[in-house]
């Protein structure tokens, strides 16, 4: 079953002269515990379809549908238990004058869950932060911790799915591989299913297991993330990209060689 | 490699806050020619401050220090504001991270680089106009005409980045610092954005010190690489060798990177020692 479908979705802003369109026709299908990666340049539409799932624009037209559900353009609560999202900036995406705690509290309290403390301090641990972290404020984290932070308040109402926006790339290589790993931990431990937008092929070929390729609003490719890394791309946008992101490490070689 | 344009040793930067000391640079020596010299290493390590403090752009709290700091025939630590002012832009230029926030949001773009060129040049206005024309052109901007009268945010990234570039080439300057010029941008954009620089920097035999956290980047564009960890220099190599690295940070750096064509399950977690703050 899937978990995530998407027809022909569209989705245009403004109107009259100024109407401009940054979906067309966008068709997904996200297995359940699949891990699904979107890539492509920034203006390609590739966020605004995870704000669409996210509930965040409301005025898309076409089918979505999570877990079999149809998405209605007003969303139940329950919803939100299901998809939680992931954003790019771990610094932005904190409220700099609310502990951890609080954060953490916030959704439990939204939702009218309880046992709120032994939650926290569980989806604590989860994430691989300990109990020391609760009082503290945002400024007083790393960046790496501050994204497992979020990856925390994502995951404490036990969603299903989760929506990652660019989740590493704001961070070092070095502390992008641990929550990369994390990532690939808590996917298997949780059986989640992931979408996550990035535009670094390595971490797409890394994380996910396919890969949709979008270039202004239209999905243009959609394959394997080895037929991806072994070239089998097969339209030039795609192959453009992956040769942008080879293209200098050909270019040494081509140095050492002569 | 040529002639030494920047001679650079035993640099220390020290922000002094109250009584709180931070030894952000510690010991840091290198020298540039005529090559793309590459600062790597992650967030806080100092590499940003060691290009900041190469045209004194620190706060009061910095207290720099060091055996040498040798540009061509000015000694960079003894000079004074005003001998600074002139190296600034016109001798040693910064290229900013983020194209976005390093424009002036309500001026012209093309009067932006106009304005770095009067500052150091007697020129009349049209002369500037004339000469940001040709800079437009020089970093591959095809219509300079309806450019020069844009305001930033009417311009997308990529080409911001190239307005920088032609803003901080324009008074010739020997050296370029470029701190995180392609972070913000996408891979796509990035590329062109590097060969406009690679471009000027041959032409104009200009030294690059090329500051970035991106490690396969710099591998294949830059000449050399220092690596820097909590403010020390712990290896410096030619960048083609970069595979062949010694130290365990930056092997454990390399080894973090996910790779296209290398899947694996986990990736390689930095383990850091302690010992690499002292040897």
């Amino acid at each position: 079953m899937s978990m995530i479908q998407a027809h022909s979705l569209n989705l245009s802003f403004g109107a009259g002269p100024a109407l401009n369109q940054v979906l067309h026709d966008v068709n997904l299908s996200v297995a359940d515990g699949e891990s699904f990666g979107l890539v492509g340049e920034s203006g390609s539409g590739k966020t605004t379809v995870l704000r669409c799932l996210a509930g965040q624009y409301r005025h898309w037209s076409g089918e979505l549908s999570i877990a079999g559900v149809p998405l209605q353009q007003k969303i139940p609560k329950a919803h939100f238990r299901q998809v939680q999202m992931v954003f790019q900036d771990p610094y932005g995406s904190l409220h700099p004058r609310h502990t951890i705690d609080t954060a953490l509290r916030e959704p439990l309290i939204i939702h009218g869950v309880g046992d709120k403390d032994d939650r926290i301090n569980e989806i604590l641990l989860k994430v691989g932060l300990n109990d020391s972290f609760r009082y503290r404020y945002p400024h007083q984290l790393s960046g790496g911790q501050r994204q497992r932070v979020a990856i925390a308040r994502a995951l404490i109402l036990e969603p299903r799915v989760l929506l990652l926006d660019e989740p590493t790339s704001a961070l070092d290589v070095s502390v992008q591989a641990e929550i990369l790993n994390l990532l690939a931990d808590l996917r298997q431990r949780e059986k989640l299913t992931y979408l996550m937008v990035t535009h670094d092929l390595g971490v797409v070929t890394h994380l996910c297991d396919r890969v949709a390729v979008m270039q202004q609003g239209r999905i243009v490719e959609l394959l394997d993330s080895q037929a991806l890394s072994r070239d089998c791309a097969q339209h030039d946008y795609t192959r453009m990209l992956v040769q942008a992101s080879r293209d200098f490490s050909q270019e040494s070689q081509r140095k050492i060689a002569s | 490699m040529s002639a030494i344009k920047l001679n650079v040793e035993g640099l220390n930067v020290r922000f002094v806050n109250g009584q709180k000391e931070t030894h952000a640079v510690r010991d840091v020596s290198f020298t540039l020619g005529r090559e793309k010299l590459a600062i790597v290493g992650e967030s806080g390590s100092g590499k940003s401050t060691v290009g900041r403090s190469l045209l004194k752009l620190h706060p009061t709290s910095a207290r720099i220090s060091a055996k040498a700091m040798q540009f061509g025939d000015v000694d960079l630590l003894s000079a004074s504001e005003k001998a600074m002012q002139k190296i600034r832009g016109q001798r040693i230029s910064m290229i900013m991270q983020d194209p976005k926030y390093s424009l002036n949001p309500v001026v012209k773009v093309g009067d932006q680089i106009a304005e770095a060129y009067l500052a150091h040049h007697k020129a009349s206005r049209s002369e500037a106009r004339e000469r940001v024309m040709q800079m437009l052109d020089k970093v591959h901007i095809r219509d300079p005409q309806r450019v020069y009268n844009l305001y930033p945010h009417e311009v997308s990234g990529g080409m911001g980045q190239r307005i920088m570039i032609a803003m901080m080439v324009i008074t010739n300057p020997e050296v370029i610092i470029a701190d995180e010029p392609t972070s913000a941008l996408d891979v796509s954009v990035r590329q062109q954005v590097l060969s406009v620089l690679e471009e000027l920097v041959g032409q104009q035999e200009l030294g690059l010190i090329f500051v970035s956290h991106d490690l396969n980047l710099v591998r294949n564009y830059c000449d050399r690489v220092l690596v820097m960890y909590a403010g020390r220099v712990v290896e410096s190599l030619a960048a083609c060798d970069l595979q062949y690295a010694e130290h365990p940070y930056t092997r454990g750096l390399l080894a973090a990177l996910p790779s296209m064509d290398n899947r694996r399950p986990r990736l390689p977690v930095l383990q850091r020692d302690p010992q690499w703050l002292t040897c």
